[in-house]
């Protein structure tokens, strides 16, 4: 098993996407934009929010540091945030320990493309006051998004 | 590896120790790496301990359904690798690779200064408390190694050493990839073998210290001194 | 048209050949845009078109009231009243920001383009079609005339017809526009046209969700009034005057061949009727 699943959060501190494999025997299984899973995603969020600010306390000099990779007993978390604010997050297990490529790949071949240059799907997930603060609710459900998604992140998944 | 910064937390997320150990620029440190700015008072590095015994927390409950299900078994043991800070002078157990390099600058016998332990403490694979706590976090200007004791208590290590990298830096780094999976994890172990010497110290050191009140900051000049002079060996 | 380039050294250029090199170095003076950029652009113009006629139709609606202002503050009011905003505050807002426009809203383009899609008055609607094919219609007749004015030594202009000039637009007119001919060109000889674009560029990364693929559609539609405006501007510019030319576009299934994976899944097919000889 190479990855366990795939997370993004907005400026917003929304998860906007979430995409969990349960199976480690079958790259199709799991769930997307799954309810059950908003309580976690609050809680990775709030984990990699105070480690970011630890982090960035910690930094030496004027260049920004970031976290890259955060390990526990049994799994490993990858981040990969922007400039614009959007964080890519993919809980993998240990045998590869960097993911920046992928995560990379991910936002400029796939985000930007059928995210942001998609004139139907919102740019701000977040869509009044209220929704923001992490209240929101809204998420990726683009098709073109989620198929090509899919088709990159999963032969990782039995790797 | 070289170690920058080493904190003690106790169950409660307290802090009890915190040493900077940057006055000497290690090493792997590229030369042209701008000075720190702005040294974090006191009350940062309480906020920053408290903050991670949180997060280490939540770490748990964040185990993937996958690995939930499946319930493959994880083997937490940490193999023992010899000599970690300590000097290599003197015709110590040499049979291992030496990993913490250099030779120390403190004379022979002075370790066995008031402990019972042998010349490296403990000779066996040892297996790790933290199974699914935080371990281990790589950012881009260092990486931060976590060691949790049976009782709770967490000793913090700073490393200047930015993961993932092809190998790590140490004379023996290439042959140990093989043994002991990828560099990451090698690193992983080696912080544990440092941070378990650290924590035989504190047992020696700040537990038989009869001044030393329980869950309290440590004011033990001996335990410093002591590890001190380890961070010097490991930094070498 | 590089063979200019490669005999240069060998051999005195033919007159088509410098008419070749002369086309291609006014194409390498021409101020290069982004494609992204324009594509953007283009596409924004449809969200737009609905902004303006909701704002026309604040005005209407305003003018028919009476007294302007008193009006904007009765909207504000009930604005207010529905975001728990005190109306005190309000209103010092609105003084604020009627200095700067009047009574502007501003929407992202995702809902107005959503909006329009639901619109269920007809003549909005198709005002905002209208509108937009106009758009593609002021578009497409300047665009024949620069296209003529280059002097491209591949267009000749003189001995035209109907299927030279469908043809023009197919490849020369979208390869400006789309970096892309179109990909396919059907007709009967009697002035109707099947152009099929599988690829129609603009739309490439638009989608909305895996349960509706018709309100996907429904929501493309307005999007290719533009390219329908533009055929007709062309055909306008070069002797056929819009009355005489209907356009429709629909959607067709790609071929199974060369399907992309992602991408709209359907090609688009702009059905040209032109009933008249040209003058």
């Amino acid at each position: 098993m190479g990855i366990y699943s795939f997370w993004i959060f907005d400026k917003h501190c929304n998860c906007i996407f979430d995409r969990e494999w349960t199976l480690t025997s079958s790259s199709s299984s799991g769930t997307i934009n799954s309810k059950q899973n908003e309580e976690t995603a609050k809680l990775l969020y709030g984990m990699v929010y105070s480690l970011r600010s630890i982090t960035q306390k910690l930094s030496k000099g004027s260049i920004k540091n970031d976290v890259r990779s955060i390990s526990t007993g049994k799994y490993r978390i990858h981040t990969y945030c922007t400039a614009t604010g959007v964080w890519f997050v993919l809980l993998t297990d240990f045998k590869q320990q960097s993911y920046t490529q992928v995560l990379q790949h991910v936002y400029s071949h796939i985000y930007v493309k059928f995210i942001s240059n998609n004139l139907f799907s919102p740019y701000d997930f977040a869509d009044n006051e209220s929704e923001m603060r992490g209240q929101g609710t809204r998420k990726i459900t683009n098709k073109n998004f989620i198929d090509s998604l899919n088709a990159f992140l999963s032969p990782m998944v039995g790797q | 590896m070289a170690i920058e910064s080493l904190l003690i937390i106790n169950k409660s997320g307290g802090l009890l120790y915190q040493r900077n150990f940057i006055d000497k620029p290690p090493q792997s440190q590229a030369p042209n790496q701008p000075e720190p700015q702005q040294q974090l008072n006191s009350n940062d590095y309480l906020i920053l301990a408290s903050t991670l015994h949180g997060v280490f927390a939540i770490a748990s409950q964040l185990t993937p359904k996958a690995l939930q299900l499946s319930q493959n078994d994880i083997d937490y043991t940490i193999p023992y690798i010899p000599n970690v800070g300590m000097p290599t002078n003197g015709g110590r157990t040499g049979n291992g690779s030496t990993v913490g390099g250099g030779s120390g600058s403190s004379g022979p016998g002075s370790n066995k200064l008031g402990s019972f332990k042998g010349d490296d403490f403990f000779k066996d694979s040892f297996v790790s408390w933290n199974k699914s706590g935080l371990r281990q976090l790589c950012t881009d200007q260092f990486t931060m190694f976590i060691y949790q004791t049976m009782t709770g208590l967490k000793f913090v290590a700073i490393s200047t050493t930015v993961m993932p990298q092809q190998k790590v830096a140490t004379p023996s780094g290439t042959d140990k990839l093989d043994r002991y999976g990828n560099s990451s994890n090698l690193a992983i172990q080696i912080a544990d073998n440092f941070l378990r010497k650290v924590y035989c110290l504190y047992s020696d050191y700040v537990m038989k210290d009869p001044f030393y009140s329980m869950e309290m900051p440590i004011k033990s000049d001996l335990f410093d001194k002591k590890v001190r002079a380890m961070i010097k060996n490991m930094n070498e | 048209m590089d063979p200019g380039r490669n005999y240069q050294a060998n051999h005195p250029l033919t007159e088509q050949e410098k008419k070749q090199q002369q086309f291609r170095l006014f194409q390498e003076s021409l101020p290069k845009v982004s494609q992204l950029a324009f594509q953007m652009l283009l596409n924004e113009i449809v969200p737009q078109a609905m902004a303006v006629e909701n704002e026309l139709n604040d005005l209407n609606s305003l003018e028919q009231t009476g007294d302007r202002t008193s009006a904007v503050e009765g909207e504000r009011k009930g604005e207010g009243e529905a975001e728990n905003i005190p109306i005190n505050d309000l209103s010092l807002q609105e003084k604020e920001v009627s200095s700067y426009n009047t009574n502007l809203k501003i929407q992202p383009s995702h809902k107005l383009i959503m909006e329009l899609a639901e619109l269920e008055d007809e003549e909005k609607y198709n005002n905002i079609l209208k509108r937009l094919r106009n758009i593609g219609f002021e578009m497409g007749k300047k665009m024949c005339e620069m296209l003529v004015f280059s002097n491209n030594p591949n267009l000749h202009f003189k001995e035209m017809d109907l299927l030279l000039i469908m043809k023009f637009i197919c490849r020369d007119v979208w390869k400006q526009l789309y970096e892309k001919p179109i990909d396919n060109l059907k007709t009967n000889h009697r002035g109707t046209f099947y152009l099929i674009d599988y690829n129609y560029k603009p739309i490439q990364a638009f989608s909305l969700s895996e349960e509706a693929p018709a309100k996907e559609l429904k929501m493309v539609e307005p999007f290719l009034e533009i390219p329908l405006g533009l055929i007709k501007g062309v055909l306008a510019s070069l002797g056929y005057s819009p009355e005489e030319v209907i356009c429709i576009s629909s959607f067709v299934d790609k071929p199974a061949d060369d399907r992309p994976k992602y991408g709209f899944p359907k090609g688009v097919s702009f059905h040209v009727q032109v009933n008249m000889k040209p003058k």
